[in-house]
């Protein structure tokens, strides 16, 4: 009797089980092969792009052109549209930071690139300070140039800053360990993670960082307390004008990351999928709707952030802004993440 | 015979003959013998007290979550630490619960989550950040009248969040995280990529703070974030800041100034889970035993002090909060979510645990006092 009690009980835990993790492998499938690496492909594609448009530039002996502008502009919106991604080859030998070394409020930036300026380049752009190898300084030689005597150093940052974008797609796909495998196919000592569960969860963890960061960072810190009391040059990017254009592009990488990279009218994908998987229609249809609106508030915004900062009209639709990405960070982690099974601890993520 | 008079060598063999399950003191029932923050279950955080058996003696409640919790010796004040970037802190009693004093802060300071005592129980020196240069800074109060403010010292370093002191001769060891914070980005670090850690001490009485430890360039990621002492033996326990693939040491573990700190290493398996991050870590009472909660690993390890072999670990899902407990060996744990409070007996023989729910609290906090 004890035999048969035994294998009835397996008989009702199994299929629930393995739906479980059938659902869990399909939604990092679609998380990384719809979201991530496509996403980490337009950026390798947008800094070879860049580096070439430098190159041709320089070459006519100019640099700040306005195909080397558009170039940039691209480059790094494709760079924000994965900064949702934050585990795995970006983390590597500090390639987030040498990317985009922000916030910067010691202005190590300028400092550093003084020197490089007045070197005249580095010996190996990779092994120069951190602060002088990403958008930020390049951003400088581009939208306060001094001119093509900027060119030597801007040639080094446009091209490290593909070959990294490289070096992170090939981390995700190739060689002994690809991260992508370690998401995959956790448990098989290919990578850190032992179950889907927590793949989907060390993924969903930089969603919600991205949306964190654009509240923190991108947007509360320009904003301050009041009009009289905001601090324009704290935006990100506020020298080329793009922060709000980074700002939705990281919208739309999380949203495109939510969907799993499926546009409209693709069958679902992602954590849309997902949820719809475990009947939980209504709370995916809202995500749906947060995004949206979301997504419609960041384009409604005129002009560079850091002028809508001291505006007072614009600054209503920016702190309308603040509310809604408050909103999707907190449905994220309070109805996504436990629909799907995430338990964030209380201890494991506290930071300290 | 006591327990320090004996070389850790010799502890740790008395250790493994010593019975295994620790004993439920119920002697001291209806008296705290662990007060601690937490979550509770009917909503808000607060200050718990439990007795020996994990039954809870008192509840106070908190504004906002807790962090560090440290008794004053000689007295039965306990103070607790708002969570950073808090800025309350409760000195209450022991025994009751009962909010004796607050600590009035300065506008540009926050805290950091921890305070230590000095010896004589008539100062209490909190961590704090000076946010508007970014310096960190312990912060100096009289608990002799009413914990008024008397100064602050520089911490030697930037986000020093645990300070303890030694008990053998009154030196307060700072753990300088490194991590730049600032208010109006919350929790955020500002400065991953050029954070470096110090342990720094201050001799009793002294007005500055001098660096004794900061990490190879290799390591700088390595933040120094908690501290255990026992005589001159001082434990560090950090969270690395690169990839979570890297296995890099978590506990470092020093007794003298000047030579370099040995490694505390996990097995792989365990390593790997760790997602090389600790929260808390403890001396037993003789000093042979090294505890500590990863949380995000969800367990607790041990080692031997003597020579840093690994002794065992013990699975706590969200487990955090160590301290020292009754005896040689003994040590009280407690979970995140879950709610539970473990005492731990440890040895080279094994590890031994027994947990109690404590169905009051919804999640305990990252620290605990025994």
């Amino acid at each position: 009797m004890r035999v048969l009690a035994a294998l009835l009980t397996a008989l009702w835990v199994l299929p629930a089980a393995g739906v479980q993790a059938e659902a869990s492998e399909a939604l990092v499938l679609d998380l990384v092969d719809g979201n991530v690496l496509p996403a980490y492909r337009a950026f390798e594609t947008q800094t070879e792009t860049l580096s070439l448009a430098v190159e041709a530039a320089c070459a006519e002996g100019a640099l700040a052109t306005d195909a080397v502008k558009d170039a940039f502009a691209d480059a790094w919106r494709a760079w924000a549209g994965t900064r949702h991604v934050v585990k795995g080859p970006v983390t590597y030998f500090d390639r987030q930071f040498r990317i985009e070394f922000w916030p910067d409020a010691r202005n190590r930036t300028s400092r550093a690139l003084a020197d490089l300026r007045a070197a005249g380049g580095a010996p190996d752009i990779a092994e120069a300070p951190v602060a002088v190898q990403g958008f930020p300084a390049l951003e400088r030689l581009i939208h306060q140039t001094e001119g093509a005597g900027d060119c030597p150093v801007a040639r080094q940052i446009a091209a490290n800053l593909h070959r990294m974008a490289a070096e992170i797609l090939t981390g995700w796909t190739e060689g002994d360990r690809p991260f992508r495998t370690a998401l995959v196919a956790p448990g098989t000592g290919a990578g850190v993670y032992f179950t889907h569960g927590e793949s989907v969860t060390a993924l969903m963890t930089g969603a919600v960082s991205s949306l964190e960061a654009i509240l923190r960072l991108r947007l509360k810190r320009p904003l301050g307390e009041g009009s009289d009391r905001a601090r324009p040059k704290r935006a990100e990017a506020w020298r080329s004008g793009l922060s709000l254009d980074l700002i939705r592009a990281d919208l739309t990488g999380v949203a495109d990351f939510h969907h799993g990279g499926a546009g409209p009218g693709e069958d679902s994908r992602g954590v849309d999928a997902a949820l719809r998987r475990a009947g939980e229609t209504e709370l995916a249809d809202l995500m749906a709707r947060a995004f949206r609106l979301t997504r419609e508030t960041a384009a409604t915004v005129d002009g560079p952030l850091a002028e809508a900062v001291v505006d007072p009209a614009a600054r209503a639709v920016l702190e309308e802004l603040v509310t809604q990405v408050s909103a999707l960070k907190a449905l994220i982690e309070q109805r996504v993440g436990p629909a799907l099974g995430i338990s964030a601890g209380f201890n494991a993520l506290d930071g300290d | 015979m006591t327990g320090s008079r004996l070389s850790r060598r010799a502890v740790l063999a008395a250790l493994a003959s010593l019975p295994a399950v620790p004993p439920l003191a119920s002697a001291s029932a209806g008296r705290p013998a662990v007060v601690t923050t937490a979550k509770l279950r009917g909503g808000g955080f607060g200050i718990v007290g439990l007795d020996a058996d994990g039954a809870v003696v008192f509840v106070e409640p908190l504004p906002d979550r807790g962090h560090g919790i440290v008794r004053r010796p000689g007295g039965d004040d306990v103070a607790v630490i708002a969570r950073r970037p808090g800025r309350f802190a409760y000195v209450v009693g022991a025994e009751s619960g009962v909010v004796r004093a607050e600590l009035d802060l300065p506008d540009t300071r926050h805290f950091y989550g921890h305070a230590a005592y000095s010896g004589d129980g008539h100062l209490l020196y909190t961590t704090e950040n000076a946010f508007v240069t970014g310096t960190g800074v312990l912060g100096v109060w009289d608990a002799t009248s009413g914990y008024a403010r008397l100064g602050e010292i520089d911490s030697a370093g930037v986000g020093p969040h645990e300070v303890r002191r030694a008990e053998s001769d009154g030196t307060l060891w700072v753990a300088n995280g490194g991590i730049l914070t600032h208010p109006d980005s919350g929790r955020m670090k500002l400065n991953l990529a050029t954070m470096e850690p110090v342990l720094a001490r201050v001799v009793p009485g002294g007005a500055e703070a001098e660096r004794v430890l900061v990490l190879p360039p290799e390591l700088h990621k390595l933040s120094m974030r908690h501290v255990a002492v026992h005589r001159r033996a001082v434990a560090v326990a950090m969270q690395y800041e690169g990839p979570e693939s890297d296995v890099v040491p978590l506990i470092g573990l020093t007794d003298r100034i000047g030579a370099p700190p040995r490694l505390l290493d996990l097995p792989e398996a365990l390593a790997l889970r760790s997602r090389q991050y600790t929260g808390d870590v403890a001396f037993d009472a003789s000093g042979a035993v090294i505890g500590a909660g990863l949380p995000r690993g969800g367990f607790f390890a041990f080692w031997a002090a003597e020579d840093g072999r690994f002794l065992g670990s013990v699975e706590a899902p969200d487990g955090c909060a160590i301290s020292g407990g009754a005896g040689i060996g003994r040590f009280v744990i407690s979970t995140g979510t879950g709610g539970r409070v473990g005492h731990v007996a440890a040895s080279p023989a094994g590890i031994e645990v027994a947990w109690t729910r404590v169905p009051e609290v919804a999640a305990f906090d990252n620290h605990l006092a025994a």
